[in-house]
């Protein structure tokens, strides 16, 4: 009945555990007492937090809390059930489908759809950094879709081309 | 009447913080001032930083503020006296240069000649190897270009792949063996046609782990040639430099003394005009080597102006109107350390992987001697498709214990909140005990890597943090909203 959230790449579990505007929160099943009141500029709020008052500044934008804290960015993320559900199910990496490893921006393409490829052929170059990334065929396949053009930009994860198997394929053609 | 007699209005043409920075010296000087904004920018701190916007569209943004003829017609259409390119896209593009000046229009920044000749790597090397400066060992391809990679291979393991036309670390390969030789020069060749229209390459000897030293350079059209100081700009990742500072600890003042007299004298006899910044590279043992010069304003120009007070951009357009220096090389007094950390979109704990995002929350740092330099703000979308420098946190000292501690505290004042920033990674630079010696060379980020990863959080830290973020999570509270006594769901945790 918790809620998850992800912080520096691991999961924790915060519970409600009291009254409505100052809580007590079981945080992975320690009690904390919290509060955080609002200030007169915009992000900026106090945490009362087991007896200490200290300026925390926050921005949220759906499940993503950014929270400024002593000095630091962070980034905190609420799972919810659902999420975490679709990630479960989600084939991971799905061998037909390339994703972006970080975001960038394609700088070429060198198939069209419908090309058949051959494993390690190179289908596309992307810029991220300033560095140049080929994305190649992990395997002998035909080419079912482009996501990308030349030049547009993408994020982390973004599908860049979809394969399907040749003689898959092949029924559906003409 | 402007306070600079003959320029009554300035085009900037760039975008993003060095526009806020030149129309911030336009405005103090009463010229007027115009910018080149791309519609993905047109409400931008740049955008409104200057008294009038001039709309210019391309096939992508970058494209826009590449297109030179565009640029020129816009200059003479609202009746600029100067263009002033700031750093990166077209400031080291002497065509460009010259269709300004044969428009009629002034153009701040060096002669086009001088940036062909000192802007271009391969004739830059060339002419300091004939003034009988000490150069490392180089091929260039263009020389011979069927025996290039033989030639390469002759000078040496680990060589540097550089684009001849190149600039900012971009389009650089080491290669370590012979088996990245191919490889690592066609990678080059694409790169540096990429970037810069210009396929040209060349080989040089690798130093490892050099500090990078650079001299900061003013000269008038009326022969007067003179140095504002080095910079030690040694703290890079992937050659890009992320904290630069001046003076270069460490270093003697007779060893200073040499390599800025040889900065002087480099530029003396190329006949440069204007700002401009000769690089050097400093082995272990003090041997220095000219690397290059970049005929423009820098990015790290502010720690030069901290330490002299001297506004390079003021003095870059009073150069361009024909003035005579105000002062001569006695009279520029150096005070106190000067460091910048360049804020990027990046995240350092995943491998420095890009970071994008809207942008929630900016809160620059202020207080005295720190000066923030950005041209971003709440509410603008970070996107991969300009460099990832968010904003430059400038701080002065009275000695460089001081001005590592401002900057430590000012980075930790500085808040920006929706895309992940390097900003942490930055601080704990600083805070490396090597870095407070004083001990930095070019390889400093990977070989303490390790003390530089992101410190554990103590148990309560991370207590805090979840606890800010549920109280900030809409779902979170109007689930406690909706369920009167909360002790009655849960009770999995309890003991």
């Amino acid at each position: 009945m918790g809620y998850d959230f992800e912080l520096q790449d691991r999961m924790s579990v915060v519970h409600p555990a009291h009254g409505k505007k100052n809580f007590t929160l079981a945080i992975d099943g320690r009690l904390f007492d919290a509060r955080l009141v609002p200030t007169q500029n915009d992000g900026e709020f106090v945490l009362e937090f087991e007896g200490n008052r200290e300026t925390v500044f926050v921005a949220t934008r759906g499940d993503v809390h950014f929270v400024h804290f002593r000095g630091r960015a962070h980034r905190v993320e609420a799972i919810n059930a659902l999420l975490q559900a679709q990630r479960a199910a989600a084939p991971s990496g799905g061998a037909e489908t390339l994703c972006a490893p970080m975001p960038g921006v394609v700088v070429e393409v060198l198939v069209e759809e419908g090309d058949e490829v051959e494993a390690g052929q190179r289908l596309m170059t992307l810029e991220s950094m300033k560095l140049q990334t080929p994305i190649v065929a992990p395997h002998d396949a035909r080419v079912a879709e482009l996501c990308l053009q030349a030049g547009s930009s993408f994020d982390q994860g973004a599908v860049l081309v979809r394969l399907e198997a040749r003689d898959e394929a092949e029924g559906e053609a003409e | 009447m402007t306070l600079v007699p003959g320029i009554e209005k300035v085009l900037i043409a760039n975008r993003g913080e060095i526009v806020v920075r030149v129309a911030s010296t336009l405005r103090r000087l009463e010229i007027a001032s115009a910018a080149i904004v791309h519609p993905e920018e047109a409400d931008s701190p740049a955008a409104r930083a200057v008294d009038e916007t001039c709309p210019i569209d391309g096939e992508t943004p970058v494209a826009a503020y590449l297109d030179a003829e565009r640029i020129v017609e816009i200059a003479l259409r609202i009746g600029a006296d100067a263009v002033h390119p700031g750093y990166g896209f077209l400031s080291e593009n002497a065509d460009f240069a010259e269709a300004v000046e044969r428009a009629g229009i002034r153009w701040i920044g060096p002669t086009p000649a001088s940036i062909r000749l000192m802007g271009d790597k391969i004739e830059s090397r060339r002419f300091v190897a004939n003034l009988g400066y000490p150069l490392t060992p180089s091929a260039n391809e263009e020389d011979a270009p069927s025996d290039f990679a033989e030639r390469a291979q002759a000078i040496g393991f680990p060589l540097l792949i550089k684009p001849s036309a190149g600039g900012g670390g971009k389009g650089m390969q080491i290669v370590r063996a012979e088996d990245e030789l191919a490889p690592a020069i066609e990678l080059a060749r694409s790169e540096a046609e990429r970037y810069f229209k210009d396929g040209r390459i060349f080989a040089e000897r690798y130093i490892d782990e050099p500090r990078h030293i650079e001299v900061q350079i003013l000269a008038d059209t009326h022969g007067h040639v003179l140095h504002l100081g080095e910079r030690d700009c040694s703290i890079q990742r992937r050659f890009q430099k992320l904290i630069e500072e001046t003076p270069a600890p460490g270093m003697e003042r007779e060893l200073r003394d040499r390599i800025c007299a040889q900065a002087v004298g480099i530029a003396r006899a190329a006949g440069y005009q204007s700002a401009g910044t000769v690089e050097f590279i400093l082995t272990p043992k003090g041997e220095f080597y000219f690397l290059e010069m970049n005929t423009r304003l820098q990015v790290e120009h502010p720690i030069t102006e901290m330490v002299t007070g001297i506004d390079l951009v003021e003095e870059q357009i009073r150069i361009a109107a024909g003035e005579v220096l105000s002062f001569v090389q006695e009279e520029i007094r150096f005070e106190g350390a000067a460091i910048e950390c360049r804020i990027c979109a990046e995240d350092p704990d995943h491998d420095f992987r890009p970071a994008v995002g809207p942008l929630l929350l900016v809160r620059p740092a202020d207080g005295l001697g720190v000066r923030f330099d950005s041209g971003i703000e709440a509410g603008q979308t970070v996107s991969t498709a300009f460099d990832p420098m968010l904003a430059k946190v400038i701080v002065h000292g009275r000695d460089r214990n001081e001005a590592i501690r401002r900057a430590r505290d000012a980075l930790e004042r500085t808040v920006i909140l929706g895309c992940v920033t390097n900003c942490d990674f930055l601080g704990r630079i600083l805070a490396h005990p090597e870095f407070k010696a004083g001990s930095v060379d070019t390889g400093f980020i990977p070989t303490h890597a390790a003390d530089l990863a992101r410190p554990s959080m103590s148990r309560e830290e991370r207590a805090a943090l979840l606890a800010v973020a549920a109280l900030s999570n809409r779902d979170f509270l109007e689930r406690v909203e909706a369920v009167p006594e909360p002790y009655a769901s849960i009770g999995a945790w309890q003991n």
